[in-house]
C-alpha cells in the first residue's frame, strides 16, 4: 500500500476510534457527575433566587448543609462550594451565578490557607467541559492553558485535557456508580461527607507551605468588591478543621491568616474563625483533618446559621 | 520550543511542508530561520550566544584545515577553550562559587555573602547539546576525518537543526553536515518513517514517562515521610520514567528529522537489557557516550598507553567525573558519574576473572542475572542523579535499607483517591508492558520501514489512540491533593 | 615486510590480546566486527601491536585507523 496512503488510514481510524472512546467516556462520566451536573445546571444555566451563597472549596461543600440555613435563618441558601477550589475558581463560580441569578443578600466566603495558592489550575476542569458555551467558563479555562475553542470543534480532544481522577470517574460511571455513595444525599449544591470518624494516627500530607501566588489575593478582593458593588453583604469565614492539624502541617499557617486578616479589615468585612471553636477537638464530627463528617455538617451548620441570621440582622 | 507543546503542532507541520515547497538552494535558510524561532521561544538573547560559538567555530574550521604542525593545535585549543569557557561561564560559574564559598566557611575565613558576584541568569536551554556538538566539528577537522564547511549557514544549521538543537543527539559532522548539502526530494516513505517514530516518541514521553513522574516527584519531593515500599516503588519507576523521557524525545527528534528526509544517529538501544555497565554505556545516551569515548577517554587512554590498565582506570574516572558534570552543575551529578565511573573500572579489572565464571555457568541464566544486577545498579545510580541534594541521598538510601515503614504517609487522602492512583497505576503497568513488548518483541524495527502495512497500521493508530486518549497534556494531575 | 605478513602478525597479536581463537582478520575488519574488540581494548591492542613490532604510532595515527588495513598500512610505512 501506498505510503500516504497508511497515514491517511491511520488518522481515519484514529480519529474515528478517539471519537467513539470520548463518546463512551463521556456519558459515562456524566452519568457519574450526577451531582455535579444539578448544581453546575443551576449555577451556570439556572435563574433561581437564593438570599444566601455559600462559597468555597469542598470544606463548604460537605460541610454546610443549606437545609438547616434556610430553616435557622429564614432564608433561602445555595452551596457553591468547589471541589479542590482555589480563589481564581471561586471568582469565575461568583462570576457565572451573577450572571442569571438575581442578586442575593449575601455571600459567606470562604477562607482556607492554600485558597491563595495557583500553582495549580482548576482541581476538576473537566466538570465544566458540558459548558463551554458559556463564555464566562470558557474564557476561564483558556487562561490555564486549556484550548476550549479547539475542544468545541473536535470534540474528542477534550480527552488531551483528561486526567487519571476523571478517567477513574468515567469508569466507575460504567460501572454503574455515581459520586453520591451509598447513604449520602445532596441538597441545594450540597453533598453530604459519609459517617467516617477521625482516629489516630491521622493521615496528613506532606508538610508544605501553601504559596501565597501572585494576583490571588486581587481575585479575592475582587470578589468582595464587585459584592459591595452591588451592596451584597460578605462575610469571610476559615470552616472547622480538626484540632488545627493542618495549620500545624503547614508551616506559613500564620502568614497566610494574616493576609485573609488583612483584606477583612480593608473591606470592613467580619471574618470568623471557625477553626477555633470547640466542636473542633470532637474526633466523632469530622471526616479527616480538613473535613467535617455528616454529623459535624449537622452540628456546624445550624451554628453557622446562627451566625448568619444575626449578621443579617445588623 | 517543547515538542510537547501545542506550538509545536503548528510549528512541525508548517516547516516541513515548507521545506518540501522550496527550491533546494533556500532550504539551508529556511531551516535556519525555523531552527531560530524554535530558539528564541526560550529565552530570545540567548541566541547570541549560539551565534558567538558558530562564528568561532567556523573560523576556526578553515584556519585548522589551512595550516600545519603546531599552529593547528593552536586554533584547535583556541576553539575549545571558547566553547568549554562559555559553558563554565553559564552553567558552572555559579557552582564554582557556591563551592567557594563552603570551602571558605569550612576554614572560617569570614565573607560578606552580599558580596559574592553571582550570575543571576537562567540556563541557557540546550548549551551543553550544541556546545559539545560544535566541539566535535573542530576536533573532526583537525583530525582530518571531516572537510572545513566553507557555508557559514550550512555550518550554522550543523550546529542549529532545530530537532537535535535541545536535546541531542550530540551528532557528528561527518553524519550530518553533507546531509544539508544533499538535495532531498519528497518521499513519502521519509515522511511515513518519520511520523511513526515521532507517535512512539510522543507515547513513550506523553504516555508512560509524564504519568509516572507525578508519582515519582511525589516521593522524591518529600523522601524522608514515605516507607521503604513507597520509595522502591519510586526509585524503580524513576528507571523506566527517565528512559520513556529521554528516549522519547529521542525519538521525536529522529522522527521530525526524518520528515524531511534527515538520518540522525540512534541514540537509545533497549538499555534494560544490558548485563553490565559498559554494556549500558554503548546502549544509553550513546551519541553522548561515544562523544566522550572518542575525545576524552580514548585520547587519555592513547597518550599514557605505556601505564596499560592504570591509564584506562584513569581515564575512565576522569571522564565519568566530567560526564557527571556535563549533565548538571550539582555534587549529585558528579556522585552520579563517578558511581559510574568505579562500576566500570571494577568491570576492567574483573574482565578475565568474570570471562573464566562464564564459562562455568548456564549462559541463559548467567545473562538473565548480569541484567538483574546491572538494573538495579542502574536504579541506585538515579537515586543520586535524581535527588534534590545530597541529604536527600542519604535519606533515600536509610529509608529504603532500613525497611523502615513507620515513615509511611499516606499519598492518598481518602478512598476517593486511593482508586484514583490505583487507576493510574494500572494504565502505567499495561502501558509499561506495551511498550516492552513492542521493542523487544516485535519482528520489524520501529526505525525502518517495512512491508507489513496492516501490522504497521495497527501499531501506529493504537499508538496515536492511547496519546489522545490516555496522554498526560496537563500538569494538574496531582496524586493527592491540599484541601 | 609484505601486507598479508604483516596482517598475519597483527591476526596473531589478536588472538593473544583478545582471547579468542576465531579471530580472523581481514583489511576491510572493523572494531564492529570482532565482538571483544571494544573502546577498552583497543588500546591494549595498540599497546600489543606496537610491542610486537617494535614501532611507535602517533596518536594522530591512531584515531586515523579505520579499519584493520590502515593499521597495516601504518606498520609497513613505519618499517620502511
Amino acid at each position: 500500500m501506498n505510503y500516504l496512503a497508511r497515514i491517511l488510514v491511520v488518522l481515519f481510524v484514529s480519529g474515528i476510534s478517539c471519537q467513539g472512546i470520548f463518546w463512551l467516556l463521556d456519558s459515562h462520566l456524566q452519568q457519574y457527575n450526577v451531582h455535579k451536573k444539578e448544581r453546575l445546571d443551576e449555577i451556570i444555566l439556572g435563574h433561581s433566587s437564593f438570599d444566601i451563597l455559600l462559597l468555597g472549596s469542598s470544606k463548604t461543600h460537605t460541610g454546610i448543609n443549606p437545609y438547616y440555613i434556610d430553616s435557622i435563618t429564614g432564608h433561602s441558601s445555595y452551596n457553591l462550594g468547589i471541589e479542590g477550589g482555589r480563589v481564581n475558581e471561586f471568582k469565575i463560580i461568583w462570576d457565572v451565578y451573577l450572571q442569571h441569578h438575581p442578586k442575593p443578600k449575601m455571600l459567606v466566603l470562604s477562607a482556607n490557607l492554600f485558597e491563595l495558592d495557583l500553582r495549580r489550575g482548576f482541581f476538576n476542569h473537566t466538570q465544566y467541559f458540558p459548558y463551554l458555551e458559556n463564555s464566562i467558563i470558557s474564557q476561564g479555562l483558556d487562561a490555564y492553558g486549556h484550548r476550549t475553542d479547539v475542544y468545541k470543534t473536535l470534540p474528542f480532544l477534550r480527552m488531551s485535557d483528561y486526567d487519571d481522577y476523571t478517567r477513574n470517574n468515567a469508569l466507575k460511571g460504567m460501572m454503574h456508580q455515581t459520586e453520591i455513595q451509598a447513604g449520602d444525599f445532596q441538597y441545594k449544591g450540597f453533598l453530604s461527607n459519609g459517617e467516617n470518624t477521625i482516629r489516630e494516627p491521622l493521615a496528613l500530607p506532606p508538610k508544605e507551605d501553601a504559596r501565597i501566588s501572585v494576583g490571588s489575593v486581587d481575585l479575592l478582593k475582587g470578589i468582595i468588591e464587585r459584592c459591595q458593588k452591588d451592596s451584597i453583604q460578605v462575610i469571610l469565614v476559615y470552616l472547622p478543621e480538626y484540632d488545627h492539624r493542618l495549620q500545624n502541617n503547614t508551616p506559613n499557617a500564620a502568614e497566610v491568616l494574616a493576609v485573609l486578616k488583612e483584606v477583612s479589615d480593608k473591606y470592613k468585612i467580619k471574618f470568623f474563625r471557625h477553626d477555633q471553636l470547640e466542636l473542633c477537638k470532637r474526633p466523632d464530627l469530622f471526616a479527616n483533618a480538613g473535613h467535617l463528617n455528616r454529623e459535624g455538617s449537622v452540628v456546624y451548620s445550624k451554628y453557622l446559621a446562627t451566625v448568619i441570621k444575626s449578621e443579617l440582622s445588623k | 520550543m517543547l515538542f510537547n507543546s501545542i506550538e509545536f503542532l503548528i510549528f512541525f507541520p508548517v516547516v516541513t511542508l515548507l521545506y518540501y515547497l522550496l527550491p533546494h538552494k533556500f532550504r539551508w535558510f529556511h531551516l535556519l530561520a525555523a531552527s531560530c524561532f524554535f530558539y528564541m521561544f526560550f529565552v530570545p538573547v540567548y541566541i547570541l550566544i549560539l551565534f558567538f560559538t558558530i562564528i568561532i567555530d567556523y573560523y576556526a574550521g578553515i584556519w585548522i584545515e589551512n595550516s600545519e604542525g603546531a599552529v593547528r593545535k593552536r586554533y584547535l585549543m583556541a576553539s575549545i577553550i571558547a566553547n568549554i569557557g562559555i559553558l563554565c561561564v553559564f552553567k558552572y560559574y555559579n557552582f564554582f562559587l557556591d563551592n567557594m564559598v563552603f570551602l571558605f566557611q569550612s576554614l572560617n575565613i569570614p565573607i560578606a555573602s552580599e558580596h559574592i558576584p553571582y550570575l543571576s541568569i537562567l540556563l541557557p536551554i540546550g548549551l551543553s547539546f550544541h556546545t559539545f556538538q560544535a566541539m566535535s566539528y573542530t576536533i573532526e577537522v583537525y583530525r582530518g576525518n571531516q572537510k572545513a564547511e566553507r557555508h557559514f549557514g550550512i555550518y550554522a544549521l550543523y550546529v542549529m537543526f532545530y530537532p537535535q538543537l535541545v536535546a541531542g543527539p550530540i551528532e557528528r559532522p561527518q553524519n550530518v553536515l553533507h546531509q544539508f548539502h544533499e538535495e532531498h526530494t519528497f518521499k513519502s516513505s521519509n515522511l511515513l518513517a518519520g511520523l511513526r517514530l515521532m507517535l512512539w516518541g510522543f507515547f513513550k514521553k506523553l504516555v508512560i514517562a509524564d504519568r509516572i513522574a507525578v508519582y515519582v516527584d511525589a516521593i522524591y519531593d518529600h523522601p524522608d515521610q514515605f516507607g521503604w515500599h513507597n520509595i522502591l516503588l519510586a526509585i524503580i519507576l524513576f528507571a523506566v520514567q527517565i528512559y520513556c523521557d529521554f528516549s522519547g524525545y529521542s525519538d521525536i527528534a529522529l522522527g521530525s528529522a526524518k520528515t524531511m528526509g534527515f538520518d540522525l544517529m540512534k541514540n537509545f538501544d533497549r538499555p534494560f537489557i544490558s548485563t553490565n555497565i559498559s554494556d549500558f554505556w554503548r546502549r544509553w545516551h550513546i551519541s553522548l557516550s561515544s562523544w566522550f569515548n572518542d575525545y576524552l577517554h580514548t585520547p587519555i587512554c592513547i597518550a599514557w598507553r605505556d601505564y596499560g590498565q592504570y591509564a584506562i582506570i584513569f581515564g575512565l574516572l576522569v571522564t565519568f567525573f566530567i560526564s557527571g558534570l556535563w549533565h548538571g552543575a550539582a555534587w549529585t551529578f558528579i556522585g552520579y558519574g563517578v558511581v559510574h565511573g568505579v562500576a566500570l573500572t571494577f568491570e576492567v579489572l574483573t574482565k578475565k576473572t568474570r570471562k573464566k565464571v562464564i564459562k562455568k555457568f548456564n549462559k541463559a541464566l548467567y545473562d538473565r542475572l548480569s541484567m538483574l544486577l546491572t538494573f538495579t545498579f542502574l536504579c541506585l545510580s538515579w537515586v543520586i542523579f535524581r535527588a534534590d541534594s545530597m541529604s536527600d541521598i542519604g535519606t533515600i538510601y536509610h529509608q529504603l535499607f532500613s525497611f523502615n515503614t513507620t515513615a509511611f504517609q499516606s499519598l492518598v487522602m481518602n478512598s476517593n483517591m486511593v482508586e484514583f492512583g490505583a487507576t493510574s497505576f494500572a494504565i502505567a503497568a499495561v502501558m509499561i508492558l506495551f511498550m516492552w513488548v513492542v521493542e523487544s518483541k516485535v519482528s520489524y524495527s520501529l526505525y525502518e520501514l517495512n512491508d507489513r502495512p496492516v501490522a504497521d497500521i495497527i501499531l501506529s493508530s493504537a499508538l496515536l489512540i492511547c496519546i489522545l486518549s490516555l496522554g498526560v497534556f496537563n500538569h494538574n494531575s496531582f496524586i493527592y491533593f491540599q484541601f | 615486510m609484505e601486507k598479508n605478513e604483516v596482517l598475519a602478525l597483527v591476526n596473531e597479536v589478536f588472538i593473544d590480546a583478545l582471547d579468542n581463537e576465531d579471530i580472523k582478520l581481514t583489511e576491510a575488519t572493523t572494531a564492529n566486527d570482532v565482538e571483544e574488540w571494544d573502546s577498552l581494548s583497543h588500546i591494549q591492542l595498540i599497546v600489543a601491536v606496537e610491542k610486537k613490532f617494535k614501532i611507535r604510532f602517533t596518536s594522530g595515527e591512531i584515531h586515523g585507523f579505520k579499519n584493520v588495513g590502515d593499521m597495516c598500512d601504518a606498520i609497513i610505512a613505519k618499517l620502511g
